[in-house]
C-alpha cells in the first residue's frame, strides 16, 4: 500500500530538483506555480507520477496539479480507485 | 508496409502514414536554413513517428561549423528531434482541433557520435505524454545503424488561443 507521504516525499522530491530549492522548505498548500513550478514541469511531475505509480492521468487531471497536497490527494484516490 | 534501404539505413515504410518534403513543409512553420526534416517515412499518430533528414556538405552551417572541418552543430540534431516531435504531435491530433503552435521547452539530450555531411539522420520518435500544455516524447537519433544521439524533449503549446499568431 503507497502511503500519502511517501507521494508527499517524491513530489517534494522532484519539485525541489526542479526548482533548485530545498525539500523540505517547500509549502506543501503552496500553489505550484508560486514554488516555481511552471505548466511544462506540471506535465513532468504528472509523467513521473504515471510512470512511479503506474496510472494514467488525463487532461483533466491537470486541474488538480495546484498544490503538493492536491496532487497527492489525486494520486492517492487514483491507487485507491485501482486497488 | 514496404522496406526501403538508404544511405545504408532500412526504414520501414507505412505509405499511409508517410509524408513527402511539400507535406512536411505544411506541417512545420520553419523554413531554409531551419527546416530539420525532409521525410517522414512512417508514423502512427498518438505513438511514434520516424523521420528523415539529410545531411549536405552545401548546408549553410558548415560555412562556420567549423572551417576545414564540417560538423552538423548538435543544437541542429535537438531541432531535428523537436521538429519531428512537433510532427508527430500534430499527426496525433483530432482532425478539428488545432494542436497550436509547440515550443522547445526542455531537451535533455545525449551526444554519441559527430555527424557530418552525406550523413542520413533517422530519427525515432516515441509519444510519451500528449496533453493541452504540451507533449514529450523519447527521441534517438541514428545514422546507418549508429546512435548519434538520444534524448527526451518536452515541447509547450501556444495555440491561437493564445494570442499566437
Amino acid at each position: 500500500m503507497i502511503s500519502e507521504d511517501s507521494v508527499r516525499v517524491l513530489l517534494k522530491r522532484e519539485i525541489a530538483v526542479i526548482t533548485d530549492g530545498k525539500a523540505e522548505t517547500i509549502d506543501e498548500n503552496a500553489h505550484l506555480a508560486d514554488i516555481g513550478v511552471d505548466s511544462l514541469q506540471a506535465l513532468q511531475l504528472l509523467v513521473l507520477l504515471e510512470r512511479e505509480y503506474a496510472l494514467t492521468f488525463e487532461d483533466v487531471d491537470l486541474k488538480h496539479f495546484r498544490s503538493i497536497n492536491s496532487v497527492v490527494s489525486l494520486v492517492t484516490s487514483r491507487l485507491s480507485a485501482a486497488a | 508496409m514496404t522496406q526501403s534501404r538508404t544511405n545504408g539505413n532500412v526504414v520501414s515504410e507505412s505509405h499511409d502514414c508517410a509524408l513527402n518534403y511539400q507535406e512536411v513543409s505544411a506541417i512545420l512553420i520553419q523554413r531554409f536554413p531551419l527546416m530539420m526534416v525532409d521525410r517522414v517515412c512512417k508514423c502512427e499518430p498518438g505513438v511514434s513517428l520516424t523521420s528523415i533528414k539529410n545531411v549536405s556538405g552545401n548546408d549553410i552551417h558548415f560555412v562556420g561549423h567549423f572551417p576545414g572541418r564540417a560538423i552538423f552543430p548538435g543544437v541542429l540534431i535537438i531541432e531535428a528531434m523537436a521538429q519531428s516531435l512537433h510532427i508527430l504531435d500534430v499527426l496525433s491530433a483530432a482532425p478539428s482541433v488545432d494542436a497550436g503552435l509547440t515550443y522547445l521547452g526542455n531537451a535533455s539530450v545525449r551526444f554519441c557520435h559527430t555527424v557530418v555531411p552525406g550523413d542520413q539522420m533517422v530519427i525515432k520518435v516515441d509519444l510519451v505524454k500528449r496533453s493541452v500544455t504540451g507533449v514529450i516524447g523519447n527521441v534517438v537519433v541514428s545514422v546507418d545503424t549508429t546512435v548519434v544521439a538520444k534524448g527526451e524533449l518536452i515541447l509547450g503549446r501556444k495555440t491561437a488561443s493564445d494570442g499566437a499568431s
